[in-house]
C-alpha cells in the first residue's frame, strides 16, 4: 500500500518594525527585572506548523502563502516568512 | 417627513458572541425598531435591512486573533456588499475588530498597552467628521458608556493615512489625554468610521447604558443618531 507523502511548511509571523508590541515591552522588562539585563529588546511573535500532502514543495510553498494572504497574517501590523521544516516524506 | 419609514436592524451572532442578545433587546424594546438575527453562515442581509449591528463578544474563542476568523465568514462578505451598497454598519467592540480584519474599516485592534482587560466607563467626545452614527449629536460633546476589552489598542495602517474618527477617549469635560485613554490607542481613538461614514467601529458598548436603570443613556444616543438619520436622509439613497 502506497503511503501518504506529506511537506511540513513552519509560517513565522512577526510584528512589522514600529508596531506596538506591549507583550514584548513587558517580557523584555521583567527579563531585565530578574537580572538578565543584557536584554535591549524581545518582540513576540508566533508560528504555525502546516502539514501538506504532497511531493511538490513549490506548489505547497505557493498554497501556504495563500493561506497567510487569507487569514493567518494581518498584513496592517505582521511579515511573515516560510520554512520548510520537514519532507517531502511519509507522514509520521 | 418622518411617519412610516421602517427601519430594519440586523445583529449579527458569529459562535462567540455575547451581546448579540443585549443589542437585540435594545433595538427592539428600548429603541423599539424592529430587528432581527443574521446567522454566521448568511449568505445575504435580507432585503429592506437598514442598519446591520456586529455585536462584542469573543467570535470564533478570539483566536488567531480578535475578530480574524469571523471576518471570513460569508455572512461577512454579504455585510461588505451591504455596506458598498450604502447600509449602515455598526460593529461594537469585538465586531469593530471584525470590521477592522475584513478590511471595511482601516487600522487594526492590539492588546491594550497595559495588557490587562478593561472593564470601566469612560468618557468619549464627538469628533467633526459627518457619520449617520453621530448625526444628532453635537461635534465636541461628552458621552459616558463603558467599555469592557482586552484588545481596543487602535493603530492606524502602516501606509500612515489617517483615519475619520467619530469618538475620542477624554475626560468627563471634553479635554483629550493619556490619563483618560484607557488602552493606548493613537490620538485616543474609541470610534471610527469609514471614509462614506456609513460603517462605524466603536469599543464602547452603547448597549450597555441605553436605559437609566443601567446607569445611563447616552448609548441609547448612538443608535438613536442612525435611525433619525435613516428617516431624515438614508431612506432617500446615499
Amino acid at each position: 500500500m502506497e503511503r501518504l507523502i506529506f511537506v511540513l511548511m513552519r509560517v513565522v509571523v512577526t510584528l512589522k518594525p514600529g508596531v506596538q508590541d506591549p507583550e514584548g515591552a513587558t517580557i523584555t522588562d521583567s527579563l531585565q527585572r530578574i537580572g538578565f539585563a543584557s536584554v535591549n529588546r524581545v518582540t513576540v511573535g508566533r508560528h504555525f506548523d502546516i502539514e501538506i500532502p504532497g511531493r511538490d514543495e513549490d506548489r505547497i510553498r505557493r498554497e501556504v502563502e495563500k493561506m497567510c494572504e487569507s487569514l493567518l497574517v494581518n498584513p496592517v501590523l505582521q511579515d511573515y516568512h516560510i520554512e520548510r521544516i520537514q519532507g517531502p516524506q511519509p507522514a509520521g | 417627513m418622518c411617519g412610516g419609514v421602517i427601519v430594519q436592524f440586523c445583529v449579527v451572532t458569529y459562535p462567540g458572541s455575547n451581546c448579540d442578545r443585549d443589542c437585540y433587546y435594545v433595538i427592539g424594546e428600548v429603541l423599539a425598531e424592529p430587528v432581527r438575527y443574521l446567522r454566521h453562515w448568511a449568505e445575504h442581509v435580507p432585503r429592506g435591512t437598514s442598519c446591520v449591528v456586529l455585536p462584542g463578544g469573543f467570535s470564533y474563542g478570539d483566536y488567531l486573533r480578535p475578530g480574524a476568523i469571523a471576518a471570513r465568514m460569508p455572512v461577512t462578505g454579504a455585510i461588505e456588499d451591504f455596506a458598498a451598497g450604502g447600509g449602515l454598519v455598526l460593529g461594537i467592540c469585538n465586531g469593530f475588530q471584525i470590521l477592522c480584519e475584513a478590511g471595511l474599516l482601516p487600522g487594526s485592534l492590539i492588546v491594550n498597552d497595559h495588557l490587562a482587560f478593561s472593564c470601566l466607563p469612560v468618557h468619549v467626545r464627538v469628533e467633526g467628521d459627518p457619520s449617520p452614527f453621530t448625526h444628532s449629536l453635537k461635534q465636541g460633546e461628552v458621552l459616558r458608556m463603558p467599555i469592557a476589552h482586552r484588545d481596543g489598542n487602535y493603530r492606524p495602517p502602516s501606509d500612515g493615512a489617517q483615519p475619520q474618527v467619530a469618538l475620542r477617549y477624554c475626560s468627563p469635560a471634553g479635554e483629550l489625554g493619556e490619563d483618560y485613554n484607557p488602552n493606548g490607542s493613537q490620538y485616543s481613538t474609541a470610534a471610527i468610521t469609514n471614509e462614506r461614514g456609513n460603517v462605524m467601529g466603536m469599543m464602547p458598548h452603547p448597549e450597555r447604558c441605553a436605559e437609566s436603570i443601567l446607569g445611563g443613556e447616552d448609548g441609547m444616543r448612538v443608535l438613536q443618531s442612525a435611525v433619525d438619520w435613516w428617516k431624515e436622509v438614508g431612506s432617500y439613497g446615499i
